[in-house]
């Protein structure tokens, strides 16, 4: 189900009317659990299967983890967990991939294999809630936490609608203990909470499908070399559509658990004012870079075993990152990019960071911009079908386009993408070092209704054509 | 070790100090009036409740009409395949009067009928008449077309939120206009907007942007703005076709090929539906123009039509030897019929198809159309 469909706002009228009936925090848990299960079948009803046996494998391991004392046996427990929670990733999310270079690679060695014809479907967010359960199982291993003593609780935490498809990915104790005590909302919490949804809706569907991917589109579909200047706004249209489209969804996700008295991480920070690489990924997808850090860059060692081993445990880090958005290897390349820039950072950072020049605003400004174009470089190879799609959009941007490269962008989507881009980007510098509730905060009330009321208005007349949001593939 | 029920690390979340009930009041007040206003605009510009976007119509709507036909008490004879021109051509309510049976509408707009045909045929019961529009080249069309493959993923089965979202917007679009496709802000843009353009960049102008009325049960009607020749939408409809039709024509072995792919492809169906006493009467629909111009300079009728009509046993009519089903019909656009034609031409055809299969089979259509026997 998406949060940009009519079924989603009946859906979320019940749901809101259950949590605010007068039943027991028990039953409205249930109520809660019963919605998200249903939230996730509506899109393929037999796949919350998949969800049944992530609950009960971790629930069962964790708990034998807990009062098993034998490293052995629980080093076999979290084994179970870790295969089980990437074994359903890996079947369903790789196995197309997998088979796909196992016959490409024979083929190189001269043996022609013929691969049976899986047609293995992608169970939405699979990416998202098997790596949070992952972190359940692995905080109790390392002992950072206990398990819940609720069945219900941790069911929930495993299914919980708001982030079940596209996160935030909420740790444990970030989540179950307020499934522990009741929770509803004030009246400031469910008015700013409809505001989030409202803001992350428009940020979705008014900017991210209205105005930035028919652009997108246009562009990273054509079949030949494009233009300098049409491969620059592509890309940019591309920068811009997958930032609004996933914090629209995030922002949307916060907004609907507050209005079930429910707190849910902020995933994003402006991103486009960031200053270096580090900065970037201290303000995009949030909950994955810091999932990824705690659960695989620290425990391969981080920066404590020298500089050499800190660059291999960064890429192999990123990487991995990257192949987890999508069993491509373009999006490895993504991730490799990445984990190059800042790899890169860190070495001129342990060089020059002393430099006086460092500490201007002029090498901010410069630096910001660096940060801005090389990331976008990346963006080619995240949203690219192929390497072919990925060379020529990359060609064409640093000016080796063809004479005859085409100009498919139509003037008016061109001053669409211009205008949009500039202003996002205005805003992101405008809040880099504050908060849209610092903002709201200071905003008469009269201009937030009226904000909120033109907002929902272009959401009502743009319709939307129930693009799903991006992330839904990962 | 943290519990994980302690409260510890649960992010906190700074809520805005405003007054929430106020600040809603006032957008709540201004997106009623906003929206009532838009409703408005979108009715003065023929944008009507009850009328179901192009879209849902060729795929939707088109899987829910098929699907009718899989229940086992259908009283279905006579079925309507094409594309478009068949959609715009005809009116269920005429047609039923003069069949003495209502048909279903299954055309699909830029979609040959060739797989429908073929999945009707082969996974249904249906022993009764199908009247397939011709559309030159399109017909010839053996694949999905443009809306086919959607169509019959529809058709396969939706998912439960892709079918719940169609319901609870079919029960809008009853009663709101501007919940058609064509009214979306960014379509209005694009279409609205006209800015010099680089060249080679295709002319956003030049995109389809409404063209019909499309109702319950499918039935559709040629949108008022477009049968207006030299209006701002039929303008807008001709320079869409004109991307078509500025192509290289098919050369003459290429035309020699369709035709025979066609025969091969209908002409197992028509002897299975015959033999159990269907049938199938192909109408080559009525066009002008451009289009008419393009169908003469290709030859269309000696290099396809003629050699399908002789492979395929079938009763095939081309209107273009009536001219009450052609040159006496309004075609704004070149390709579909006015309101008003539609009712003519609706009312014209059937004696023509009794007239000619009669001639071809040697007995009366009426065999075919009235219900056999089915007590086995």
């Amino acid at each position: 189900m998406l949060f940009n469909s009519l079924t989603f706002v009946v859906f979320f009228a019940i749901v809101l009317s259950l949590h605010y009936s007068p039943f027991s925090w028990r039953t409205k848990k249930i109520n809660l659990l019963i919605a998200s299960y249903l939230f996730y079948a509506a899109w393929n009803p037999p796949f919350v299967v998949l969800l049944w046996i992530s609950t009960i494998v971790d629930w069962f391991v964790a708990k034998k983890m807990f009062l098993e004392q034998r490293s052995v046996r629980r080093r076999l427990l979290l084994t179970l967990s870790i295969l089980v929670n990437l074994g359903i990733l890996g079947w369903f999310k790789y196995g197309n991939f997998l088979l796909e270079n196992w016959v490409q690679l024979m083929s190189l060695v001269g043996i022609e294999w013929q691969a049976p014809g899986w047609d293995i479907v992608l169970p939405v967010g699979i990416s998202f809630y098997t790596f949070q359960t992952m972190a359940y199982s692995l905080d109790v291993y390392l002992r950072r936490a206990e398990p819940s003593k609720s069945f219900l609780d941790f069911s929930l935490f495993v299914t919980f609608f708001p982030q079940l498809v596209a996160g935030p990915i909420v740790r444990p104790a970030h989540l179950i203990p307020q499934f522990a005590v009741p929770h509803m909302a004030t009246m400031r919490q469910l008015g700013w909470g409809l505001g989030l949804i409202v803001l992350g809706l428009f940020q979705k569907v008014v900017v991210a499908d209205g105005l930035l991917s028919p652009a997108a589109e246009e562009v990273f579909g054509a079949d030949a070399h494009v233009s300098f200047w049409d491969a620059w706004l592509g890309t940019l249209a591309f920068s811009g559509q997958i930032f609004c489209d996933f914090a629209g969804y995030s922002t949307t996700a916060i907004g609907v658990a507050l209005t079930l008295g429910f707190s849910l991480p902020n995933n994003f920070r402006f991103p486009y004012a960031a200053i270096g690489f580090s900065d970037f990924w201290r303000r995009w997808h949030i909950s994955l870079s810091t999932w990824l850090r705690d659960y695989l860059y620290i425990p391969l060692g981080g920066n404590r075993k020298g500089p050499g081993r800190t660059y291999v445990n960064l890429m192999l880090t990123m990487l991995l990152g990257g192949l987890w958005h999508g069993a491509s290897w373009t999006f490895v390349v993504w991730g490799g990019l990445h984990g190059l820039y800042l790899s890169v950072e860190r070495l001129l950072t342990a060089r020059f960071a002393g430099a006086a020049i460092a500490k201007t605003w002029l090498f901010r400004v410069w630096l910001a911009l660096v940060t801005y174009f090389f990331v976008n470089l990346t963006w080619v190879f995240f949203r690219a079908q192929d390497f072919g799609t990925a060379w020529r959009m990359i060609t064409s941007m640093f000016g080796f386009a063809p004479q005859d490269a085409g100009t498919p962008l139509p003037t008016l989507w061109i001053v669409q993408v211009v205008v949009t881009i500039v202003a996002m980007v205005a805003i992101h510098w405008r809040m880099r070092d504050t908060s849209i509730e610092t903002v709201v905060q200071k905003t008469p009330a009269w201009l937030l209704g009226v904000t909120l009321a033109a907002m929902l208005f272009l959401i009502i007349i743009t319709q939307g054509s129930g693009n799903a949001f991006i992330y839904f593939q990962f | 070790m943290p519990s994980s029920t302690s409260s510890s690390d649960i992010p906190y979340r700074q809520i805005p100090e405003r007054n929430w009930g106020l600040v809603w009041l006032i957008s709540a007040a201004l997106v009623v009036a906003a929206v009532a206003s838009w409703e408005l605009k979108a009715r003065s510009m023929q944008h009507l409740p009850g009328d179901y976007d192009g879209y849902t119509n060729f795929t939707t709507q088109w899987a829910e009409e098929r699907r009718r036909l899989d229940e086992p008490d259908h009283d279905f004879r006579v079925l309507l395949l094409g594309s478009s021109r068949m959609l715009w051509a005809a009116d269920l309510d005429i047609l039923e009067e003069a069949l003495g049976t209502r048909p279903l509408q299954l055309a699909i707009a830029g979609t040959g009928p060739a797989l429908m045909l073929h999945g009707i045929v082969e996974n249904t019961d249906f022993d009764g008449l199908v009247l397939i529009g011709v559309t030159p080249f399109l017909f010839n069309r053996l694949d999905e077309g443009f809306f086919g493959g959607d169509a019959l993923r529809w058709y396969e089965g939706a998912s439960p939120s892709e079918y719940s979202g169609y319901k609870i917007h079919s029960f809008l679009s009853a009663h709101l206009g501007f919940l058609d496709d064509g009214f979306k802000l960014f379509e209005l843009i694009d279409h609205y907007t006209d800015l010099p353009e680089r060249d080679g960049v295709w002319d956003l102008n030049a995109g389809e942007w409404k063209l019909g009325h499309h109702y319950a049960d499918r039935q559709t009607d040629m949108w008022p703005p477009v049968e207006v020749e030299g209006s701002f939408d039929n303008e807008q409809i001709l320079a869409f076709w004109m991307v078509g039709l500025v192509r290289e024509p098919e050369p003459p072995e290429k035309m020699d090929e369709m035709a025979q792919a066609a025969v091969d492809f209908f002409s197992p169906l028509v002897e299975k539906l015959r033999a159990r006493g269907g049938d199938i009467v192909f109408v080559r629909m009525p066009s002008s123009g451009k289009y008419l111009n393009h169908d003469l300079a290709t030859r269309y009728r000696d290099l396809t039509w003629n050699p399908m009509a002789e492979g395929i046993d079938a009763v095939w009519i081309n209107t273009m030897d009536y001219d009450e089903l052609s040159s006496e019909l309004e075609i704004p656009e070149w390709s579909h019929l006015s309101r008003r034609s539609q009712d003519d031409f609706s009312r014209r055809i059937v004696p023509v198809i009794e007239r000619r299969y009669l001639e071809a089979r040697g007995r009366s259509i009426r065999e075919v159309i009235g219900a056999p026997d089915r007590s086995d």
